[in-house]
């Protein structure tokens, strides 16, 4: 019969080879950036390990968290060629995404939509999220989430205009 | 999609080129060891806080034997059990907790384990202080643990679970929007972790905030949608039903709000906790009343009190008594409440608030017995015994 010590150094050596690669390859960490943090992750793991039912979805939501989290800390600096697909914008949209970052009365417009619209184009635009993280965010495909941004921005921009009516 | 461009979306995942460096499977082991060792230190904090008295605690913190993540988190759990029957031993070990995991060397624990330990420390400090009223120091013990997480990335899940306590606080402090955001933010992190308890949690709060906020409806129907997922877990299960039954009861729905009464006490009771049964008993009878309906009241009143009474729970003897004096009194039957009256007086006597509680049981007999408007004398004298729980030096002083 194995040891606890035993057990918690073999889920060690089993997942860490799949966190490192996850914030390696999905978050882009730096190799041994992402290296710490898996260890990270399983140290914060020991002190409530009699609490987590489900350690592999526990660890992977972990090193996501932590990945993002990381960037956070440091600052972006992503290579975005893998999300090329999903960034390019809904021709429909084209002409809101050239006007927008230069409105700064956008903001106005964003204000009187829904809040999911809202966190959604504050994310992608304020905040520079990848789609592929906004899809992550809201647990959707980042197909999905493009067509969400290309919804959302056709409301603000409906907003906008009516805004602009209502002032004139 | 082409071939070729789904290729481009997978993650090549290869075990061979992330293999853990040994160095730090070494660290990870003997923190492991290190932590499964200090565990039997639970036992040794449980005994040391059972034969010294509650004001010498805070000196147990220079004892070299508890001072390690066992203690702490032997503590941590009496802590939470503790919030309930007794709050002030509560924040006496949430303050014993704190400065021991303040003053542990920083080389004992890999950095991000001692913030861990610190920053718990701190969440249940603040747990402790909001149960007794004190949420602006409790905001005060969030911060704190939130600075102690700050630097690492690694801790999302238990920064959400600081961040949870935090929406708890802000609650109370009525800040609804604040706390909303939080457990927003916690709950999309419980969900990525797969913490199903805690998302279940949350479901909770947002319901009670809700109720707090006067949407009845909009925290029925978000109450109501946890139901079948907390049938796993008794303790939760208790509290949705209890405050499922609360919004219904404030929508005019009396029958329903029975039954998911009745069914909260049920799974506490299953659960073992008698107290919190009780108490919710002793809620359901105090709401009834309000509502105008002493009939229904009083059962609930009369389970509960049986129950603080075997527990030997002064203040809420003196809190249930008061409540049944007053269904009584609202039913016209004054000789019933000053029998209510005389029990309570004798089941106080020789209690750590008898003289106090003597004081007041004599003012709510006296104005029974004058008929000088003793409903509100009786009430005057259930906020004694509830203020009695957070401040247990209080004196009883009439009504103006």
């Amino acid at each position: 019969m194995i040891s606890a010590e035993e057990r918690f150094t073999a889920i060690y050596e089993q997942h860490f080879p799949l966190l490192a690669q996850i914030a390696v390859h999905k978050f882009r960490v730096p190799d041994t950036e992402a290296e710490t943090l898996a260890h990270e992750v399983f140290l914060t793991y020991l002190r409530k390990s009699d609490t987590i039912n489900d350690l592999r979805g526990w660890l992977i939501g972990a090193i996501c968290h932590a990945s993002r989290h990381y960037w956070r800390l440091n600052g972006r600096n992503v290579n975005v060629e893998e999300d090329f697909d999903f960034d390019r914008v809904d021709p429909s949209s084209m002409r809101i995404v050239d006007s927008l970052p230069a409105q700064i009365a956008a903001r106005e417009a964003l204000e009187c939509l829904s809040p999911r619209c809202q966190e959604i184009l504050r994310l992608r635009y304020f905040e520079g999220w990848t789609m592929h993280e906004i899809a992550d965010h809201f647990g959707v495909k980042p197909k999905y989430a493009q067509k969400l941004v290309s919804k959302c921005l056709r409301r603000a921009e409906a907003m906008y205009g009516a805004k602009g009516k209502n002032e004139s | 999609m082409t071939g070729e461009k789904k290729k481009m979306n997978v993650i090549s995942f290869d075990r061979s080129k992330k293999i853990p460096d040994a160095a730090r499977v070494a660290e990870f082991a003997a923190t492991a060891r290190k932590l499964l060792r200090e565990r039997s230190a639970g036992d040794v904090v449980a005994r040391m806080l059972k034969e010294t008295p509650r004001e010498e605690w805070a000196a147990l913190a220079e004892r070299e034997e508890i001072r390690n993540s066992g203690a702490l988190e032997r503590l941590s759990r009496d802590i939470s059990s503790s919030l309930e029957k007794e709050p002030t031993d509560a924040l006496a070990m949430s303050a014993l907790a704190t400065t021991i995991a303040e003053t542990l060397p920083a080389d004992d624990y890999p950095p991000i384990v001692t913030a861990q330990m610190r920053a718990h420390a701190w969440k249940d400090r603040a747990q402790a202080l909001s149960y007794v009223g004190r949420d602006q120091e409790a905001l005060e013990a969030i911060e704190r643990a939130e600075t102690l997480l700050q630097p690492f990335a690694a801790v999302g899940h238990d920064r959400a679970i600081v961040r949870l306590v935090k929406a708890i606080v802000l609650q109370h402090l009525k800040e609804w929007d604040a706390s909303l955001a939080e457990l927003k933010y916690c709950r999309q992190v419980f969900i990525e972790h797969h913490d199903d308890k805690r998302v279940l949690h949350c479901g909770l709060c947002e319901g009670l905030l809700l109720h707090r906020r006067g949407e009845y409806r909009k925290a029925h129907d978000v109450l109501e949608s946890l139901l079948e997922v907390a049938q796993s877990d008794t303790n939760t299960l208790a509290a949705v039903h209890n405050n499922l039954a609360l919004s219904l009861l404030e929508l005019g729905d009396y029958t329903a709000a029975n039954i998911h009464f009745s069914e909260a006490a049920r799974h506490l009771n299953d659960a073992g906790r008698k107290i919190e049964a009780a108490r919710a008993e002793m809620n359901t009878g105090l709401l009834f009343l309000r509502k105008g309906k002493p009939q229904h009241a009083m059962p609930h009143l009369t389970t509960a009190f049986n129950v603080f009474e075997h527990a030997q729970m002064p203040e809420e003897i003196g809190m249930c008594g008061a409540l049944m004096m007053e269904a009584n009194l609202a039913r016209g039957y004054d000789d019933r409440a000053r029998s209510v009256a005389a029990q309570v007086a004798r089941q106080l006597e020789n209690t750590r608030v008898s003289r106090q509680a003597l004081e007041a049981i004599t003012y709510a007999q006296n104005a029974i017995e004058a008929h000088d408007d003793a409903i509100a004398a009786v009430r005057h004298v259930h906020q004694y015994f509830q203020a009695l729980l957070t401040d247990p030096a209080r004196e009883f002083a009439v009504a103006r």
